[in-house]
């Protein structure tokens, strides 16, 4: 492990694996998830979004899988599906940790500030 | 998909595009309908959204991908996306040593290719000049590999002999064997195994299409057996097809089949007229190439009845008869010779009438296969060597390219030499480029070759006919290549590379010693391209005087205007009587044809190669008693009707012609040429002198021995070739002579000689329809054919010459030019000193004439040497002339200095600044 792997994680990864951690989906599913999850802070275009699961796939964060037999897709469609790896699932592990890290070290942090004025 | 989507999809690189396509899409018109459903304007964000994300995307996307090749570049690492998150942590592999040559190799190939694609002119001039070098190497090499070097296509064909009756002595080349002598030489000879015969004659064969001339090969019942040869189809002719009782049957050549039958499968059976009999194709003979002439088909001797008569079979001088022969294992042609030399002495003493002692008939034994070519040997030989030479020219230019290259480089590789990399490394990139270059030339040489080998062959049917063996093949390719890895090796150790010791630094930069070395050597190559030059452009030379002579020569005759055509005598049915009249009404209305202004029959045209006999015959000549031991009186027998001299122009210089009186009634009279006249009358009149044929062949053909009486003199003519001596010839009226040789007419055309073959030919077809007319042709055609071969010569020489002569100009020219930009200081100081431009000028011109004048030097020795050589071909001009050996070296003088005048002009027009700047 280098010095690198403690670089967080880009928005667009955080959200594609953590979409991917209820389950395989296809590239307009995930988007979806994003938007909801995010309540449309995160917008994904489709460029991103695939150049991310370009970058993931290679990285062996995420991988294709087979589409599932029925259920919440549109019957017809060839969608590529993907689903999270053991090894992406660790990695989205770390990078949680590393949030709540950051996030207890921020909470710390804004307790010892003085209060903040209100000007009228 | 819209054209909208599509052009969104071009932002991105291609293979990212090609990888997700179909979910692109379908996101985007997903993406867009939900746009659209869910707020107004939802359409105009989505596009604007899209566009702005695929151009982002799209240009991150090349950014990464630039630099991981770059950083892979850089670390030799294979990479494997972010080293983040490698679980399985990979390490670049240690390779083993064959893979790290293989490395090595792809980077030298690489860098080699970059190299090259930075100096395409460099690429260029190297792969034209190699390809020309080895596709003429390769093209030569092919038609002497075809012709010299291959064994025969016979089974056994190295045991394979030809036996030829000369009489040198008496101007008889080829006399042919009788039937009696054969069986003389049969008995005498236990060197050989079998011993065949060929008669060659020409017969009209009727029964395909139309009436036709062919050239048949009567045979003995072995000749096929003794020869190796077997049929394709059919079966060929064997002893049981002997004798008079066999019946008459023919075995066409492969190329006859192919060319008149057109490869016809259902050949064999059908039946053809010959001679009045019907004759019946049996076979189609394995092609081999036929000798000594063209041969269509093979017939046996029932085929001929005049090879079944008394005279053929009993006369001793009868001699009509070819022999071929086939060794006993083991046996050398020189024994058979020994043998048939005894042979000779006992039937010379024996028979002394058949063999007059002057004329020194004599047996000679060659193998086949030096038989059949030699005639082509020399010819071959010389343009092979001049393709060699051409190669070496080549090689030399290509050296000094490398060489100016690797100097152009040196500070390059000086510093890549003091960085550490070995000669050995510095070697191995240069073997590289160089390979490539060399393939590269190489398969242009091949293409090159290809091209040519079609019209060599073309050529080398005018000497041999072995070239039709001539073609592209594996050993040939195998040439090629060698000399391609040949150069190779030679353009990669040539050039003296810096090494690392050898460093000096200089104010200007960084300099090797290898250089001076390398500029005398570049200088050397420099002399011996001129030098090679000369002696090619020598031989070209001459060969070019040859031709002059050749088209100078007077052939004594007029070539323009005049038609000619061979209306070949059937040698069966009709009557000698009827025959004579029925070509004389043929000419008289040929004579009639507006058009025509003249025309005349005669026993042979000129200029063909052919005549009536394949010899001189024997005459008498009244009041002239041959020296004893001196070969008898010889001359061409000749045939001509009345007006033959007026309608070829031939000059009549003393007496008259013949006219329509002088018929089997009148007196016998000649007419004769003007050399024969000088030597056997000088100065005296030979007017009402008489002339006797006394050759046994005259007597065989039915013409009697009386004197006839001398009423002319014409003009010397050239009827044997352009090239040829003249001989001394006997002109007999046609009404006198048995019609049987007189098969062509002259025809003088003052207007359009083509139009008047349709009429002519209908005159002759009208009054017999089964008569053949062939060789339509006019007499310049013919002389421009005679001399096809020596023309030929030339223009390969020439062609080859003019290449080493451009090779050799860009080669002094590039060599100075490299000079002079390598002196820009030099100059500019010397200018700013004060020096005129015409100093500096002449000083660089003075450079280019010094290498000149070494190169001629040098070139004279070796073309004096070499002259000797090419002496065989040439006509007219001595080997040694100082004419040509003058001219050459001006040509040669003229195109050093020319090529030295650029670069001259140049180093004169460097400014002091410009030399300032050079630093």
């Amino acid at each position: 492990m280098t010095d690198r792997d403690d670089r967080p994680l880009t928005p667009a990864t955080f959200h594609i694996l953590l979409s991917l951690a209820h389950g395989p989906a296809h590239g307009y599913h995930i988007k979806r998830m994003v938007e909801e999850r995010t309540s449309g802070r995160v917008r994904l275009g489709a460029g991103t979004l695939y150049a991310g699961i370009q970058r993931m796939t290679k990285d062996r964060l995420i991988e294709e899988t087979d589409p599932p037999r029925e259920g919440d897709v549109e019957p017809g469609s060839r969608w590529r599906f993907y689903a999270i790896s053991a090894h992406g699932r660790g990695v989205l592990e770390r990078e949680v940790e590393r949030l709540e890290a950051d996030l207890e070290a921020a909470r710390l942090a804004m307790a010892s500030l003085p209060p903040v004025r209100r000007h009228a | 998909m819209t054209i909208g989507h599509r052009l969104l999809l071009l932002a991105y690189p291609r293979r990212f595009r090609r990888a997700f396509r179909d979910d692109l899409v379908r996101f985007l018109s997903l993406q867009r309908a939900e746009a659209r459903y869910l707020a107004p304007g939802g359409e105009r964000r989505f596009w604007r959204d899209a566009i702005g994300d695929a151009i982002r995307t799209g240009r991150a996307l090349r950014v990464e991908r630039t630099r991981a090749i770059a950083s892979r570049v850089w670390r030799g690492d294979p990479g494997r996306g972010d080293p983040r998150f490698r679980r399985d942590g990979h390490q670049p592999v240690r390779r083993g040593g064959a893979e790290k040559m293989l490395d090595a190799l792809t980077r030298d190939l690489r860098g080699a290719l970059r190299g090259l694609a930075k100096n395409p002119g460099y690429a260029l001039v190297f792969i034209a000049t190699l390809g020309l070098g080895i596709g003429a190497n390769t093209a030569m090499f092919s038609a002497v590999n075809g012709v010299l070097l291959r064994p025969l296509p016979h089974e056994d064909g190295d045991r394979l002999v030809y036996l030829r009756h000369t009489a040198r002595l008496g101007g008889i080349e080829n006399a042919l064997f009788s039937v009696p002598e054969i069986e003389d030489y049969r008995q005498g000879t236990p060197s050989l195994d079998a011993v065949a015969e060929f008669s060659a004659l020409t017969f009209t064969m009727l029964g395909h299409e139309t009436p036709r001339r062919v050239r048949a090969g009567i045979v003995s019942g072995n000749y096929f057996e003794v020869m190796g040869l077997g049929a394709t189809r059919g079966r060929v002719i064997g002893r049981e097809d002997d004798g008079a009782a066999a019946a008459a049957i023919v075995v066409l050549s492969d190329a006859y089949w192919r060319n008149v039958f057109g490869g016809d499968p259902d050949v064999l059976g059908r039946t053809v007229a010959m001679n009045g009999l019907t004759a019946t194709i049996v076979g189609v003979a394995e092609p081999a190439p036929p000798y000594p002439e063209r041969t269509d088909i093979y017939v046996n001797v029932a085929t001929s009845p005049h090879h079944l008569d008394a005279a053929m079979t009993h006369d001793r001088i009868h001699r009509m008869t070819e022999v071929f022969a086939k060794l006993a294992p083991g046996a050398a042609p020189e024994t058979v010779r020994d043998e048939a030399s005894l042979v000779s002495s006992r039937i010379h003493a024996d028979y002394p009438e058949a063999y007059d002692a002057g004329s020194g008939y004599e047996v000679t034994v060659t193998p086949l296969k030096t038989q059949l070519t030699s005639r082509a040997r020399p010819t071959l030989l010389i343009l092979l060597a001049t393709a060699s030479l051409v190669l070496v020219i080549a090689c030399a230019n290509l050296a000094n390219l490398t060489l100016t290259r690797v100097l152009r480089r040196e500070d390059e590789l000086a510093i890549r030499a003091s960085l550490g990399a070995g000669r050995a490394t510095l070697r191995r990139s240069l073997l590289v480029e160089n390979l490539l270059l060399v393939v590269g030339g190489a398969a242009v040489g091949v293409m090159i070759a290809s091209v040519g080998l079609d019209l060599l062959v073309a050529f080398a049917e005018r000497f041999t006919s072995r070239a039709m063996e001539i073609s592209f093949d594996g050993s040939v390719f195998g040439f090629a290549l060698a000399a391609a890895l040949g150069a190779t090796a030679f353009f990669t150790l040539l050039p003296p590379l810096p090494d690392g010791g050898q460093m000096e630094l200089t104010r200007s930069g960084v300099r090797s010693t290898g250089s001076a070395r390398a500029r005398g050597l570049q200088r050397g190559l420099v002399v011996a391209q001129i030098a090679t030059s000369f002696v090619l452009l020598i031989g070209a030379g001459l060969l070019l005087r040859t031709m002059m002579h050749l088209n100078e020569v007077d052939p004594g005759f007029d070539t323009v205007e005049i038609l000619s055509m061979d209306v070949p005598p059937d040698w069966g049915g009709t009557s000698p009587a009827d025959l004579q009249n029925r070509y004389l009404a043929v000419l008289d209305e040929v004579r009639a044809l507006p058009g025509a202004s003249n025309a005349a029959l005669t026993s042979a045209i000129p200029l063909t190669g052919e005549s009536s006999f394949t010899t001189l015959l024997e005459i008498g000549v009244e009041g002239h008693e041959p020296a004893p031991g001196a070969p008898a009186p010889r001359a061409d027998f000749r045939a001509v009707s009345e007006a033959y001299f007026g309608t070829m122009g031939i000059e009549l210089l003393r007496g008259r012609d013949f006219t329509t009186t002088d018929t089997d009634e009148a007196q016998e009279v000649i007419i004769i040429n003007e050399s024969m006249a000088r030597a056997y009358f000088g100065d005296r009149d030979p007017i009402g002198r008489r002339v006797a044929w006394t050759d046994a062949t005259m007597r065989l053909m039915g013409e009697g021995t009386e004197p006839r009486t001398i009423v002319g003199v014409v003009a010397d003519t050239r009827d044997a070739g352009l090239d040829a001596e003249v001989v001394h010839t006997v002109y007999n009226p046609y009404r006198q002579i048995t019609p049987f040789y007189t098969g062509s007419l002259v025809v003088r055309t003052p207007g359009n000689a083509a139009g008047l073959v349709a009429p002519i030919r209908d005159i002759i077809l009208g009054h017999d329809p089964d008569q053949p007319i062939a060789n339509v042709a006019t007499i310049a055609d013919l002389g421009s054919e005679s001399i096809a071969p020596q023309r030929l010569n030339t223009i390969l020489l020439g062609a080859f010459a003019a290449l080493a002569l451009i090779i050799a100009a860009v080669g002094i020219g590039g060599v100075l030019a490299f000079s002079v930009g390598s002196r820009t200081r030099e100059f500019g100081v010397r200018s700013a000193l004060g020096a005129a431009r015409h100093q500096i000028w002449s000083g660089v011109v003075a450079e280019g004439a010094r290498l000149a004048a070494l190169g001629l030097a040098l070139g004279t020795l070796t073309a004096l040497v070499l002259a000797r050589f090419i002496s065989g071909l040439l006509f007219g001009v001595p080997a040694l002339d100082p004419a040509t050996f003058l001219a050459v070296g001006l040509l040669l003088t003229g195109v050093a200095v020319g090529a030295a005048w650029i670069p001259a002009w140049r180093a004169a027009a460097v400014s002091p600044l410009e030399a300032m700047r050079a630093q």
